[in-house]
This record gives C-alpha cells, sequence and structure tokens, in this order.
C-alpha cells in the first residue's frame, strides 16, 4: 500500500514542477550555450568561468522561486486542507516535496555541466588551468598551457559540485524561512535580501586569502560552498578575465555542509509537517494587537491618497537594500583611495550601491504593485472610484523616487563632501550620470513584466533576464559592446581619471545610452499602464 | 415618479467566447431592497461587475443610477457602495487608515459617519486588516461602502463564509441602516433564508438567465404547492407554469407559479386538495431545480415553465 503511494507523490510532484523544470532547463542550456558559442569566438580559453558565471547567477535567483513553490505553494493554491486529509504522513510529503524543488534546481546546472564537458572533451574548446590562491609568481592566463581535455572536464565538475552545493543550500535556507512566513510574495521579498548576502558569501574565501589564512579560507566553505570558488576579475589586482580559483580542499567542507543541509532539511520537514489548521488555529486565538499610530494620515486629495500608499508601500521596500549595500561595502574598501577608515567605507559605498541598486531596483519596482495584481486586492481598488491610470502613475513615480532617493539619494548624499569626490572607486558625476538612470530603467522593466505577467516573482525574474539577455545581445559583438551602460560608465569614469579633466557626457556613446534607457523608461511605462489597465481580478482568480 | 436605480435591458454580457448572461432584464426601482438569487455560477457576480463598468455588455444596455456603466464606470462607483464576497483590503492598513486613503476618491464621504459605523459595527481602528476576524472585515467592508452616503448600495454575497450568527447580526445591520433610510439595495446571495428577511423583491437567476422577478410578497402568494391525488390529475391539463411535481407517500406535490386559477379550477372541479405556502428557499429550489416528469401522462416540458 505505501509502496503504491510513492509513486503517486513523485508523479504529482512532477506534474506541478514540470514547467518550472523545463525553463529552469532552457535557462542553464541556453546560458551554457551561450558560454560555448562566447568561447568559441573569442578563445579566451575560460569556458569555465563563464559557465560559472551562468550557473552562479541561476543559483542566486532559482532557489527563490523554488523555495517559494515549496514552502508556501500549496497555500496559495489553497491544496494544503485537501493534501493533509489524504493517507500520507505529512513528513513524507515534506520530503518529496523539498526534494522535488532540489531536482528541479540541481539537474538543468547538471545538464549545462554535461553540455560543457562534451565541448571539452571532444577538443572542441580549450581551458586553461586555474589561478592557485597563493601565487607568488602570477602567469596570466592567456600565458597558461592548456588543461588536457580530462582535467578541463574534472574541473567543470569541481565547479558544478559547489555551484550546485552552494544553490541547494540557498533553496534549503530560503524553505525553511518559507515555513514561518504566510504568503509566497513575502518569502520572495525576504528571498531576494537573502540572496544578495548569500552572494556576499562568494567574496569570504577571496578575503580570507588575501588576509592570509588559507586554513579558514579552506573550511569556511563548511558554511558557504560558495565562497570556495574566487572569480577573479579586471577589478581584481592582477585579475584577468575568466581567472578562477579553487580551495585546494573542496571534499571535506563540502562533506560537513552535506550534513549542516541534511539539518536544515530535517529542520524545514518538521515545521512543513505541522498541519497548517494547527498554525492557523494558533494565530486565531492570539487577540490582534493594535499598532501604534500617533495620527491618522489627513489625505486631502487622490493625489495625496495615491502617494501616501506608494510612499508606505515602497520606502520599507527600499530600506533592505540600503542596508545590504552597507553590509557589502566593506568587502569593496580595499580597493578604495587612501584616507581615514570611515571615510573609505563612505567613499566606497558607490561600489556596492551600483549593482545593489541594479538589483534593488528590480525587487521594488516588482514589489510595489504586487499588492494591485493580487486578485482580491486587485478586486478591491477596481471597484472603487479609483482611475488605474492615476494609480499606476503615482505609484510608478513615488516608488522610482524611493529607489532613487532611499538608495542612491543617501549614498550621494553621504559622500557628498568627501574629499575623493569625483574619483573613479568613490562617488563622481559618470556614477550619477550612468547608474541613476540604470536604476531608472531596471525599475521600469520590472514594473512593466509585474503588470503583464501579474506575478511580482516572475516579473522580477523576467526583468532581470530581459537584463541579462539584452547584456549578452551588447557584448557579442565589439560594435555594440562599448554601449553597455556599465562599460559607458567605466570609460566615462576611467577618462576622469585624467587630472583636469571634466568628463565628458558627449563622449563614449552616452547620449546614445541616456536616449536608450529613457525611451525604455518610457515604452516600459506604456506597457504596464496599457496592463494595470486591462487588469480582470476575477479572471485572474479564475 | 423617480428614477429607477438600476435599469437593465436584455443584457448579454461573458468573458471572451463564454456568454455568461442572456437576454437579463429587469429594473430596480429607488429605496427597494432587491435580491438576486441564484447558485453559484449561475451569474450573479458578472451582471454585478457588469453594473460597476468592469465587464462591458456584449448586448442590451445598462444603466444605473442614470449613468452608463460602460461609459461612466468612475462616477458610478463614487456613487455606488460595494462590498464583494471574500474581499480584501490592504493588511497592513488599519481601518482608520483605509478610511483616510479612501476618503478623498468619494467626494460625499462623511468622516463622522465612518467614524460612528466603526464603532456601532464594532470595528477596531487601530489594528491592521490583515488581523482582523471574518466578521470584523465584512463589516469594515460595509463601513467602506457606506462611509460616502451612497444612493445604492451593492453587496455579492458578502455572508458567504461568516457564522450563522454574524450572518445574522450583519443582515439586522442592513435592515437598520440602509433600508431605514431608503436607500436602494442590491443584494446577491445564495442564502435564501437570510434574504427572505431583508429583501423587498427577488430575482431569480439561473444559467445565466432570469428565470422570475417578483416582490417577495408577490411570489409567495403567487408561487404554491398543491397537494392531492394522482388521479385529480390524469385527465386535467398541465398548467403553463409548472414549476416541480413530486410524489409524497400515496399523494402527489405539485408546484406552481401563478397558481390562482388552476386552483380555482380545482375548487369548482371539487377536486380535494391542500394548498401550502412556501418559503423561499423552497420557491427557489423549484424554479431551479424542479422536474415535471411525474406529471400523470406527461412528457416533460420544462421550457414552458421558463419562459
Amino acid at each position: 500500500m505505501m509502496n503504491s503511494r510513492l509513486p503517486m507523490l513523485l508523479w504529482a510532484e512532477w506534474r506541478q514542477r514540470r514547467t518550472p523544470f523545463f525553463v529552469c532547463l532552457l535557462w542553464m542550456v541556453c546560458g551554457t550555450a551561450y558560454c560555448v558559442a562566447y568561447e568559441w569566438s573569442s578563445g579566451f580559453r575560460a569556458p569555465v568561468a563563464s559557465f560559472y558565471s551562468t550557473a552562479s547567477l541561476y543559483g542566486l535567483f532559482v532557489p527563490i522561486f523554488l523555495a517559494m513553490r515549496t514552502s508556501l505553494g500549496e497555500t496559495t493554491d489553497r491544496t494544503r486542507s485537501f493534501s493533509d486529509g489524504l493517507p500520507i504522513s505529512e513528513r513524507r510529503r515534506g520530503w518529496i516535496r523539498l526534494a522535488g524543488g532540489a531536482g528541479v534546481l540541481v539537474t538543468p546546472i547538471v545538464a549545462g555541466a554535461l553540455l560543457l564537458s562534451v565541448c571539452l572533451a571532444s577538443g572542441w574548446l580549450e581551458q586553461a588551468p586555474t589561478r592557485p590562491p597563493q601565487d607568488a609568481h602570477y602567469v596570466g592566463l592567456l600565458n597558461r598551457p592548456s588543461l588536457s581535455a580530462l582535467s578541463a572536464v574534472g574541473l567543470v565538475w569541481q565547479v558544478t559540485a559547489l555551484v550546485a552545493w552552494s544553490a541547494t543550500g540557498l533553496y534549503l535556507v530560503l524553505s525553511l524561512l518559507g515555513t514561518t512566513l504566510r504568503s509566497e510574495s513575502h518569502l520572495g521579498y525576504c528571498g531576494a535580501a537573502v540572496a544578495m548576502l548569500w552572494f556576499l558569501g562568494d567574496s569570504l574565501g577571496e578575503i580570507f586569502v588575501s588576509q592570509e589564512l588559507p586554513g579558514i579560507a579552506a573550511w569556511i566553505g563548511a558554511i558557504a560552498p560558495q565562497a570556495m570558488i574566487i572569480n577573479y576579475g579586471y577589478g581584481h589586482e592582477r585579475g584577468g578575465f575568466g581567472d578562477l580559483a579553487i580551495s585546494s580542499a573542496v571534499l571535506g567542507p563540502l562533506l560537513v555542509n552535506a550534513v549542516i543541509q541534511f539539518g536544515l532539511a530535517a529542520m524545514f520537514v518538521r515545521r512543513y509537517s505541522r498541519t497548517l489548521s494547527g498554525r492557523a488555529a494558533a494565530r486565531a486565538e492570539k487577540t490582534a494587537p493594535g499598532v501604534w499610530r500617533p495620527w491618522t494620515p489627513r489625505l486631502p486629495t487622490r493625489g495625496s491618497a495615491l502617494a501616501w500608499l506608494a510612499l508606505r508601500q515602497s520606502v520599507p521596500m527600499c530600506l533592505p537594500g540600503l542596508v545590504i549595500a552597507c553590509v557589502m561595502t566593506p568587502f569593496q574598501i580595499g580597493s578604495n583611495p587612501q584616507g581615514p577608515v570611515l571615510q573609505r567605507y563612505i567613499d566606497s559605498l558607490s561600489s556596492s550601491m551600483w549593482i545593489i541598486g541594479m538589483l534593488w531596483s528590480v525587487v521594488v519596482g516588482a514589489g510595489i504593485f504586487s499588492a494591485e495584481i493580487d486578485w482580491r486586492i486587485g478586486e478591491f481598488w477596481r471597484t472603487r472610484p479609483i482611475p488605474a491610470w492615476r494609480l499606476f502613475g503615482v505609484k510608478f513615480v513615488v516608488g522610482l523616487l524611493a529607489v532613487l532617493l532611499v538608495l542612491d539619494g543617501t549614498v550621494i548624499a553621504a559622500t557628498w563632501n568627501s574629499p575623493n569626490w569625483g574619483d573613479y572607486h568613490s562617488m563622481n558625476g559618470s556614477y550619477i550620470a550612468c547608474f541613476l538612470p540604470l536604476h531608472a530603467t531596471m525599475f521600469a522593466i520590472a514594473v512593466a513584466w509585474t503588470c503583464v505577467l501579474r506575478r511580482a516573482v516572475m516579473g522580477g525574474m523576467a526583468a532581470i533576464a530581459t537584463f541579462a539577455l539584452t547584456n549578452i545581445a551588447l557584448e557579442w559583438s565589439a560594435a555594440t559592446r562599448d554601449f553597455d551602460p556599465i562599460q559607458v560608465y567605466n570609460h566615462l569614469g576611467l577618462a576622469s581619471r585624467t587630472p583636469g579633466s571634466p568628463v565628458d557626457f558627449t563622449a563614449h556613446g552616452y547620449p546614445l545610452v541616456a536616449a536608450t534607457m529613457g525611451s525604455i523608461v518610457l515604452i516600459s511605462i506604456l506597457i504596464g499602464w496599457l496592463a494595470l489597465r486591462r487588469y480582470d481580478p476575477r479572471r485572474q482568480s479564475g | 415618479m423617480s428614477r429607477a436605480a438600476i435599469a437593465v435591458q436584455r443584457l448579454r454580457a461573458g468573458y471572451g467566447k463564454q456568454t455568461v448572461l442572456e437576454n437579463v432584464s429587469l429594473e430596480i426601482p429607488q429605496g427597494q431592497t432587491f435580491a438576486l438569487l441564484g447558485r453559484n455560477g449561475a451569474g450573479k457576480t458578472t451582471l454585478i461587475r457588469t453594473l460597476l463598468g468592469l465587464l462591458p455588455p456584449s448586448d442590451g444596455s445598462v444603466e444605473v443610477l442614470g449613468l452608463n456603466p460602460s461609459k461612466q464606470p468612475l462616477e458610478i462607483r463614487g456613487r455606488v457602495g460595494y462590498l464583494a464576497e471574500d474581499q480584501a483590503m490592504y493588511g497592513w492598513m488599519t481601518a482608520d487608515e483605509i478610511g483616510a486613503f479612501l476618503a478623498p476618491f468619494y467626494p460625499t464621504w462623511d468622516a463622522r459617519l465612518a467614524q460612528d459605523l466603526f464603532r456601532r459595527f464594532g470595528v477596531p481602528r487601530r489594528v491592521r486588516i490583515k488581523h482582523l476576524s471574518k466578521g470584523q472585515n465584512v463589516r469594515l467592508g460595509l463601513v467602506l461602502a457606506l462611509a460616502h452616503r451612497p444612493e445604492l448600495v451593492i453587496l455579492d454575497d458578502p455572508t458567504m463564509g461568516l457564522d450563522p450568527i454574524t450572518r445574522k447580526q450583519f443582515n439586522r445591520d442592513v435592515v437598520e441602516h440602509l433600508q431605514a433610510e431608503g436607500r436602494t439595495v442590491f443584494y446577491s446571495s445564495h442564502l435564501l433564508y437570510e434574504v427572505e428577511a431583508v429583501a423587498d423583491a427577488v430575482a431569480i437567476l439561473d444559467q445565466g438567465r432570469l428565470v422570475r422577478v417578483g416582490t417577495t410578497e408577490n411570489l409567495q402568494s403567487e408561487v404554491k404547492r398543491v397537494v392531492l391525488s394522482p388521479d385529480a390529475l390524469v385527465h386535467r391539463s398541465q398548467p403553463a407554469k409548472l414549476l416541480d411535481v413530486s410524489r409524497r407517500m400515496q399523494r402527489i406535490a405539485v408546484t406552481l407559479d401563478d397558481c390562482a386559477a388552476w386552483i380555482a379550477e380545482l375548487r369548482s372541479d371539487g377536486v380535494d386538495h391542500v394548498v401550502e405556502d412556501l418559503s423561499l428557499d423552497d420557491i427557489f429550489e423549484a424554479f431551479v431545480i424542479g422536474q415535471v416528469e411525474l406529471w400523470p401522462g406527461r412528457s416533460p416540458n420544462r421550457s414552458a415553465v421558463v419562459a
């Protein structure tokens, strides 16, 4: 009897996970195909590093989505009470649910690794050796001899194991976190914050290596497997494109991490198997807490009411982005100019905010309309005399201002009187000219996708995918490579290094890039507004 | 003579190619409490969405408070108080805050009335909406639907999911606060016993078509159940508005609309019979799932009844 139930459970899990699985598979196969094609055209002999970048990005975002479905999918779909009535233990259901998500997460990474392995084993691509973490006699990647096909394939699987381990670790942490939350959107939002902190783990190995603490650098992987790979880039001292370093001891830390992950999985199953009705009853028994409000807002006009709504939603969403940037900043201090530690810290804020701003503007853009596209709240505002264009317009403008002021504005204000103002590694005119429009563009794309797809997390993922694909398209050709906004920033910033030369905003393709970003914002506004205007919550609810 | 609060003529509406409402016509005078009855999926919510301008009609005309919902949806929503089934609001707001947020959108919003209704309906003002109980949530929705003193209140199955006591309490509030003030109330429900106590008029919607419209009083006086011997029906023609025929021990129970003439005929023929009054629940059941196949020597003829 028990044996006949297991295949049915697995079948049901497969049916639920089938679509996300194929999307994930497409992501990794296409990503790996791009790495192969790029390597084939450029001949850098660093396909494993490209694959690592693709898989790392995948392993940072996909766990959020999968953990949301694992922890709270049954709550969203209202199937939990039905499942609770089945003659199957909750623990068994929890394990299968967790394993289903992990399978969807890891299999595409493995598929990508297989594809790359075939290319390397057949000799179609070559791979240079990794860089030893403590290499006193540094030899550039281009000057190192190629690895044998077998060693190259071994390197692929070493990297794959580390990326998959890191991704499942993040997935388990988020799944466990999901058992304490009430909705998928809450977990999506918290998941974005945790993923950003997870991203910082990448730098831990490098920090301990630079501090000459190789023992800790090796074993930090027991907690953060992603720290066992250092991906040296152009920004690093003696860094080169696609130069990887892998910790000397991988197996031991991974085994320790496996024990930790098993503990997380067991905790998840224990929490998941507590029935929903039990949790709901416990909540209902609590007396509804009153909240302290010194005053009720006075909102004399429709615009002020909508602006208040947008501020209350967007500012709390922006603040964790600012906190994450502040936490990330110490990792950036190394490359900054001289000065007292506090001054160097403040100046380094821009080094972390440009990337956090890109990601967090997507989080806020997707999140600010998440309530309005929820069918139940959608029904509420659609049946009031609230014009869709006014709701969209005010929320867009206020949300955008919140992103630019709370994230970028705070950093600009903090560095305004810095003696290092204008330096490439500090706040400068190029940052303001390039990254504020780029953050606005990311915000606008996320808003548009969210309104079109009517799922905040999907909208955010689609915005990041849009950016990634655009970047790939720009990088593909030498003619368009210089029009990548980050490249434009680099060119403008580097040009301003010359003493006495002001930043020339008419050069390096800036006018074209700025105009393009402005156009994308306008087009996104139009698409988002049209989607929200046509939104019918009852049809979405089914 | 005052203008109708709602006037619908030969309405057809639906989603895409799926037609949900077909040839619906009704007129609701101002000040009336009108109950729209129907099973789940009968088209009640679709009709309400058409009235609010959320769904354009495929054919026919709709007028709400003298306005066209397709052309003036925001004006209508500003003058109508609407409470939906299972309605959610921004969970992080308090009752006070959502009142302050909505006030600018309604030119007639009465903040003092809102505070008064919060107190009378027992809605905590400084508790986050997500922490309110289901009953408190419905009552908050009712306050928000009434605080701008709307001319027309539309309630779409508002008590679904509430316990019986809370449902009765809700209906009492509706009766007290709306009927006393002479407001027009459009009340959609499938819980008939709660409608029976408050409705002036009733419409029965079945599979997208209105099968009966009338005042509650007329409906209960015109639809009756007659219990008689099966032999008395053998040579008798089937009434035009026969709704249901069922066996009751050795006798037959016949439910029919517009029954006065047929009962008079039985009396004049000296047929032994008993006439039973019906609750709204029984009437609704007869219209929606009534079967006439048991009529002696007759083939089923439902279309004549519906028409």
